[in-house]
């Protein structure tokens, strides 16, 4: 059932059942009221009768109190009759005609012991209350008044009747208050209800207009801060969605890279080894052959040929020498991280005329192998750019390590780029974005610099105690 | 929710009988009574008489419903004290308390010196007592009244003035004042006129009214309306003996020998006052003393002379003279 309906049913009920309550209570009361009145009021009368009619009845002045029971009657509305019953136990006078009802001397005389009865009696019309009382106390002479009730049965008819109307007029009133009162809160409730049906269907950019300050207002008002926030959740979740599945994408190029790189590398080791290496192993062996062929026809030429073939071999030594340093210089673990970065710098740049500028300070032992691996791997990267992009003159290298961190800086004032520009391209600078996921694995940051014509800066720093979660990237 | 509804509204039903029914328990029941049916003359059945209440009359000196208050009264001591019924009697106009005395249609009466020699000296009433003044005496006086501003100075101004009695069995409100007359030279016929008004309380209505010029009533209630301004007193006799409790010659020696001693040990003034209606009003506020024939002596002589009584068979000349 709608709630505007239950308002109005309960309140309806409540003053239904309030009204009816009041008629009972108003009309026992006023019953009550009425009733006590009605019978002092009767005491009273009768016993103000009974004192002027002593002295005729004892007299015997029957005329005079005759007289003065039927002038009582006539100026007392309510009053049915009158009687005096004597000791002879007989009605000596009374205000009826044709005779006396035996009905009402049989059931109205005052027992002995007291002094006055008040009965209510039931006649054939309406009800009666007959006061009786002794004269004198001790003489058996006894004056009765009968006095109607219908005045009260009338004033409690329209008492009933008032509470009554009233009631019906309050039912009336209490269900269009209620109506009222209820639309207050039910419209309210009706809106809030839709708003919430749109927010479970997902659409979360309308608010409800706050008109009032009371309970549905704040309602309302909590309402809108509930959607606002549920709004701003929901777009940091696809926020991070959407940041987790860049990266992921991210991490798929890089693994991609990676992976290519591992495959380029391979096929850059197997070219080499194929095309050099391979090349001068197989120019050895038939060096070798044509030696251990004339080496005894021709030992002068056999020798020739031996020189020769050592010679091969040296270079293929410093070829596969090459080929593994390539991988992973044993520099880095034999002297460290910052020997590695020249040694790299100069085998890549110094070839282009770039002049080196190195600088260390602190302690590199400092730095565990995973911290040094990374450095190093930054720093390839950053001058792998260098070298195929910057078009430097100059590249400074500086390792910097603290007692919490290491700063690795990497700066060229080669023709530098647009960051902007190249981290909002399609094309993602999966070199420079490696960079930051290396640093990344060690809670690192990343920070690059470069304006086109004025060079590039690569910034790393790496706590030397790193926590478990990855820092955000910084560009 | 239904449910509770449906609990909810038996409930409020439940209740409402509850109440219906409680209200109607409480509510009087009324006596059905036909009104419409009519019968000449009805009555119940007479009770029978009780053998044992003796029957008290009364001279009549207020008005009929303060003497009937009064003696009723004093009628609950009586029973108490004695254990025997007492019902009042109240003499009709038209009849004599003397005679009903006399005849024993009542047992007891409080009656004045007057008729207590009538009764005596016809029936051969027996004085029990005799009542106590506010003095504490045995005696009382008449006393003659007039308007406060009546030119009436002495009682010979009475001659040609009309006069109110009280009742004629009356002594302070007959004898006494006949005699205070009859020593001022006033007869009844030197009156422009006279009444017996039936008791000292319409004797005294009568002259405060003006209809009567002077009157004759107890000193008690002379003095009372004197304090009151409402007459001035004329004339005040001598003491004469007081009203009697007297008794019918046929009751049972016991009972009045019980009966005077219950009105002798009688102390209106004292432990007895409770449950009396205006004593101080009557003839013996100070309750009751012996008393004789013998105390009424100069009274029955002076009724003789004015022609008040009649000798009669149980007189002492009556006596004397058998």
């Amino acid at each position: 059932m709608k709630l505007s309906r239950r308002i109005i049913l309960t309140t309806s009920a409540i003053i239904v059942v309030m009204g009816l309550l009041t008629i009972f209570a108003l009309q026992a009361l006023v019953k009550s009221a009425l009733k006590s009145y009605l019978v002092s009021r009767g005491v009273s009368l009768t016993e103000t009768i009974a004192e002027n009619i002593i002295n005729p009845y004892l007299d015997g002045n029957l005329l005079v109190i005759d007289r003065a029971l039927a002038a009582v009657k006539n100026r007392t509305a309510d009053l049915e009759y009158a009687f005096l019953f004597d000791p002879d136990q007989r009605i000596l006078l009374s205000t009826f005609e044709d005779g006396f009802p035996p009905d009402l001397l049989q059931k109205t005389i005052v027992p002995a012991g007291e002094t006055t009865q008040v009965l209510l009696l039931r006649t054939e019309t309406s009800q009666v209350r007959d006061i009786g009382l002794y004269l004198i106390p001790g003489l058996p002479a006894q004056l009765h008044l009968g006095f109607s009730e219908e005045t009260i049965q009338h004033s409690l008819g329209q008492v009933g009747m008032v509470i009554a109307f009233l009631t019906l007029v309050g039912v009336t009133v209490g269900s269009v208050a209620s109506l009222t009162i209820s639309s207050f809160i039910t419209r309210p409730l009706e809106v809030l209800s839709s708003m919430a049906t749109r927010i479970g269907q997902g659409d979360l950019n309308q608010e409800i207009l706050v008109k009032s300050k009371d309970e549905v207002g704040q309602l309302a008002e909590s309402f809108n801060q509930m959607t606002r926030r549920l709004r701003e959740t929901i777009k940091r979740l696809q926020d991070s969605e959407a940041e987790l599945k860049r990266r992921e994408e991210l991490m798929g190029q890089l693994l991609a890279k990676a992976m290519r790189a591992q495959e380029d590398e391979r096929k850059r080791i197997a070219r080499e080894l194929h095309d050099e290496t391979s090349q001068s192993l197989a120019a050895l062996v038939l060096g070798l052959k044509v030696a251990a062929t004339v080496v005894k026809s021709d030992p002068e030429r056999a020798e020739k040929t031996l020189e020769q073939m050592k010679n091969s071999a040296v270079n293929i030594v410093k070829e596969l020498h090459n080929v593994v340093y390539d991988l992973r210089p044993t520099l880095l673990d034999d002297r460290g991280l910052i020997p590695a970065l020249t040694w790299y710098a100069e085998s890549r740049l110094k070839p282009q005329g770039v002049i080196l500028h190195i600088e260390a300070a602190g302690d590199p032992t400092q730095l565990s192998p995973e911290a040094e691996t990374i450095l190093y791997r930054i720093g390839q990267e950053a001058i792998s750019n260098v070298y195929r992009h910057a078009r430097a003159k100059n590249l400074w290298l500086s390792l910097k390590v603290k007692s919490e961190e290491a700063v690795l800086s990497i700066r060229d004032d080669g023709r530098g780029f647009n960051p902007k520009t190249v981290f909002s391209s399609e094309k993602s600078p999966l070199g420079l974005l490696g960079i930051q996921e290396r640093a990344s694995l060690l809670q690192g940051q990343v920070s690059f610099w470069s304006q086109p014509g004025h060079g590039t800066l690569v910034s790393t720093t790496l706590p030397l105690a790193p926590s478990i979660k990855p820092a955000p990237p910084k560009a | 929710m239904r449910k509770n509804l449906w609990l909810s509204a038996s409930t409020i039903l439940l209740f409402f009988v509850l109440a219906i029914i409680v209200a109607r328990a409480w509510s009087e029941k009324p006596v059905p009574v036909r009104l419409s049916q009519r019968v000449e003359n009805p009555s119940l059945p007479l009770p029978s008489p009780d053998k044992d209440v003796f029957y008290f009359g009364f001279d009549r000196r207020l008005e009929p419903r303060e003497d009937v208050k009064m003696y009723l009264s004093f009628l609950r001591y009586l029973e108490r004290s004695t254990g025997y019924h007492f019902a009042l009697h109240i003499t009709p106009k038209n009849a004599s308390i003397v005679e009903e005395l006399g005849q024993g249609k009542v047992q007891f009466a409080a009656i004045g010196t007057l008729s207590y020699l009538e009764a005596h000296d016809r029936y051969g009433v027996r004085v029990l007592v005799k009542g106590l003044t506010e003095e504490k005496k045995g005696t009382y006086r008449g006393m003659i009244i007039t308007q406060p501003n009546s030119p009436l100075r002495s009682l010979p101004d009475l001659k040609g003035k009309t006069f109110a009695f009280g009742a004629r069995n009356s002594t302070q409100g007959h004898l006494i004042p006949r005699i205070l007359l009859f020593e001022a030279g006033i007869r009844l016929s030197d009156l422009a006129a006279f009444e017996y008004t039936g008791s000292h309380f319409e004797a005294a209505n009568a002259v405060i009214s003006g209809r009567y010029d002077a009157g004759g009533i107890q000193d008690t209630l002379a003095r009372e309306l004197a304090k009151k301004g409402l007459v001035r007193i004329l004339a005040t006799s001598p003491c004469f003996p007081s009203s009697t409790i007297s008794a019918n010659a046929q009751v049972d020696p016991q009972v009045i020998e019980k009966v005077r001693q219950a009105l002798l040990a009688f102390d209106p003034l004292g432990k007895d006052q409770e449950g009396l209606y205006h004593w101080e009003q009557s003839e013996m506020p100070a309750g009751f003393t012996t008393a004789t024939d013998e105390d009424y002596a100069e009274a029955r002589h002076w009724a003789l002379r004015l022609g008040l009584l009649e000798p009669g068979p149980f007189s002492p000349e009556g006596k004397s003279n058998r």
